[in-house]
């Protein structure tokens, strides 16, 4: 068992083979070794560390993506932005807590996980105009009008499908 | 409480990297529709040669294909080479170019050029060739030589056609057999698969010839083949037959899945009462399109059945003597014969069909129309009105002209006279139907995008044709050389353009006067 602190002092106690989904905790584990002392978590809070335990017990013995994984599929993946039944249900979280996932994700380096939250705003964006982009995450459209004319004559033919 | 205290997390929040790892997985249109959001987005486009990357394929309408080359090469590179392929297209040099000298013996009445070599048949001699055009150092080439009686494995059939395929090293020769010794005078015709590059059957083909269903009605009667034609795309091929008098409105278009039967019963077949035979392509792997009195769309994707209409689209005029071309990319070209690794590919999609008619128009049409079939039902034909105007440019060039496609570019040879010394004079235009040329032409030629309209004439049948107005929008630059010789032939790809001029060497023996006629091909890089 590993005892992971988050940044609001909350200890989790998680089986080994669950945490190492994350190539981080997975290092650390690997340079240290057996220990029982805590890791300090100092960038991820309770509420999403709680999120990010459930995805890696869901996904406990999937094989990991392997570090020097083809770039070809790589390519192929992100291009595609499907995302299984599970994941998607995991992931319907409000918008915060989908950024603070992902960046988690990123920082415990958590692939599959990253890719899902990444995929998910990606859907999020698809179809979407500008104004409806600049609502959805609340964004300041700094602009000129004149600016935005210009952009949206430059942009124009690929509206034109 | 603690909650309210944290910054708020939102999409601007996360670093860089992950913004370009989300919008990376976006289409072009909506990666721009972010560009347009606030400036921070703006730069994070403006400060990512992926995204850009992304755009540029789109915007030139090709399609990134991975393999080992173009992941070694760095995408900001990729981005350059792209934009400088897309400038050089209107930077042609029309004075440098080099000579291939081909064979004097040979006098082609069929030839095409891809991958890097010239194809050639002499249907009189039963002869071919494939020479290699100025190959490049990284290019494997094929040299082939049928020498007369060598290509057909029936030496005294009639030869039919011949279809080369070097992406997929193939070569298909149709002929027929004639039994003359019953009286019913029957004919059957064969498809021989073979390599290209040396002897042998095919080892993808299902078999070493493809036979032929017979015509329903051809029990009775005797249908003798008059002119056919074969053409292929991947695992599909399909012969054209038109039948000599009294069937001469018939026509049987034959599509066999070559790779995996040797049989087939997908058979199309129809009366055409136009002059000329129909003409047909391959639209990728699995849409067949035939030119016939209108343009019909058929599924080719299940080969256990007939091919499925799709959509019919109303032609604006009735033409004769139909003919479409789509030169296609091969994504899944064999390596032996690739010219060098790609690292794009037009978008099949996304691309251009240019058909000729025996009058003088020729219509450019995107490829877009056949597969964006929403609200399309197969059995109500598609006005031309509906689809025709915004997806098509309809150009009126003078007899003698050419024209060839190659994705979105164009090239046009147009006769402007005959020269002193009796040849047909040409200049070239060289025309560009993708969206970012449209849009950033960087001051290299004259953008069209007004519609234009083809004055009022009438059809061969005595219809009059009126208002013919297109809008398909392109951008166009006029070659200032004159060519001075007579334009056999003339093709364009991705890296060249290829013209095929015939000359003549004059040889004087006693009294006699003898003129040799030779052909010489003429390559510009592009």
């Amino acid at each position: 068992m590993v005892h992971l602190v988050t940044s609001d002092n909350v200890e989790f106690v998680v089986d080994k083979e669950v945490v190492e989904r994350s190539v981080l905790i997975k290092n650390m584990l690997e340079d240290v070794g057996e220990t029982d002392q805590s890791i300090p978590l100092a960038n991820v809070s309770s509420a999403v560390l709680r999120k990010v335990i459930e995805y890696c017990e869901h996904h406990r013995g999937e094989p990991l993506p392997s570090a020097d994984a083809d770039q070809n599929q790589d390519e192929t993946r992100k291009r595609t932005t499907d995302i299984s039944e599970w994941d998607q249900k995991f992931i319907t979280v409000d918008q915060e807590m989908l950024f603070e996932i992902i960046l988690a994700a990123n920082y415990l380096d958590i692939k599959s996980l990253l890719d899902v939250g990444c995929k998910t705003v990606a859907n999020m964006i698809k179809g979407k105009t500008p104004d409806e982009i600049r609502r959805l995450f609340n964004i300041v459209n700094d602009f000129t009008p004149e600016e935005e004319a210009q952009i949206k004559k430059e942009n124009e033919w690929a509206e034109d499908r | 409480m603690s909650h309210e205290m944290k910054p708020n997390a939102g999409f601007l929040s996360l670093p860089k990297e992950l913004q370009l790892n989300i919008l990376s997985s976006l289409s072009c249109r909506d990666i721009l529709r972010c560009t347009s959001v606030s400036k921070a987005l703006r730069q994070t486009y403006m400060s990512s040669s992926e995204l850009q990357y992304i755009v540029e394929l789109s915007g030139q309408r090709l399609l990134h294909v991975s393999n080992t080359d173009s992941v070694s090469i760095p995408v900001s590179k990729r981005l350059q080479l792209l934009r400088d392929k897309a400038h050089a297209w209107f930077k042609v040099d029309p004075h440098s170019y080099e000579t291939v000298s081909l064979p004097k013996n040979m006098h082609s009445d069929e030839q095409f050029v891809a991958d890097g070599h010239i194809y050639l048949w002499d249907q009189e001699e039963d002869m071919a060739a494939i020479i290699p055009i100025l190959p490049k150092s990284s290019q494997k080439t094929v040299k082939r030589n049928w020498s007369p009686g060598t290509l057909f494995s029936v030496p005294d059939s009639g030869h039919l056609d011949v279809f080369m395929d070097p992406a997929q090293n193939l070569i298909a020769t149709a002929y027929s057999v004639t039994d003359d010794t019953l009286e019913s005078n029957d004919e059957t015709l064969y498809i021989d698969l073979g390599v290209l590059d040396r002897d042998g059957i095919h080892p993808q083909a299902a078999g070493r010839t493809l036979s032929l269903s017979m015509l329903p009605a051809s029990k009775d009667k005797c249908f003798v083949t008059e002119s056919a034609k074969l053409k292929g795309f991947g695992r599909h091929i399909a012969l054209r037959r038109s039948f000599a008098h009294p069937f001469d409105e018939m026509w049987q278009l034959h599509i066999w899945d070559w790779q995996h039967s040797a049989t087939s019963d997908s058979v199309l077949s129809g009366t055409n009462f136009l002059p000329g035979p129909i003409d047909f392509c391959f639209l990728g792997n699995n849409r067949l399109l035939v030119a016939a009195y209108h343009l019909m769309l058929y599924s080719i994707e299940d080969m256990s059945q007939t091919p499925q209409v799709l959509a019919c689209f109303l032609m604006p005029v009735l033409s004769l003597n139909i003919r479409c071309f789509l030169p296609m990319d091969h994504i899944d070209s064999s390596p032996q014969l690739q010219a060098q690794q790609a690292m794009y590919t037009s978008d099949p999609q996304n691309q251009l069909l240019c058909i000729t008619t025996g009058a003088s128009q020729t219509l450019v049409i995107s490829t877009r129309i056949f597969f964006n079939l929403e609200g399309i039902a197969a059995a109500t034909p598609v006005p031309w009105e509906r689809w025709g105007p915004s997806n098509t440019r309809i150009f009126e060039l003078p007899g003698e002209s050419r024209v060839h496609v190659s994705g979105n570019r164009v090239l046009q040879a147009l006769s402007v006279g005959t020269s002193a010394s009796g040849y047909t004079e040409y200049i070239l235009h060289i025309l560009d139907f993708s969206p970012l040329a449209v849009t950033n032409r960087r001051g290299l030629g004259r953008v069209v995008k007004e519609p234009s309209t083809i004055p009022e004439f009438v059809e061969w049948t005595g219809r009059p044709v009126k208002n013919l107005t297109t809008s398909l929008p392109y951008v166009e630059v006029i070659l200032d050389r004159k060519f001075e010789s007579e334009l056999a032939d003339m093709w364009v790809d991705k890296d060249r353009i290829y013209l095929l001029n015939t000359k003549f060497d004059h040889e004087v023996v006693g009294s006699a006067h003898y003129a040799i006629e030779y052909n010489e091909l003429e390559v510009t890089d592009v």
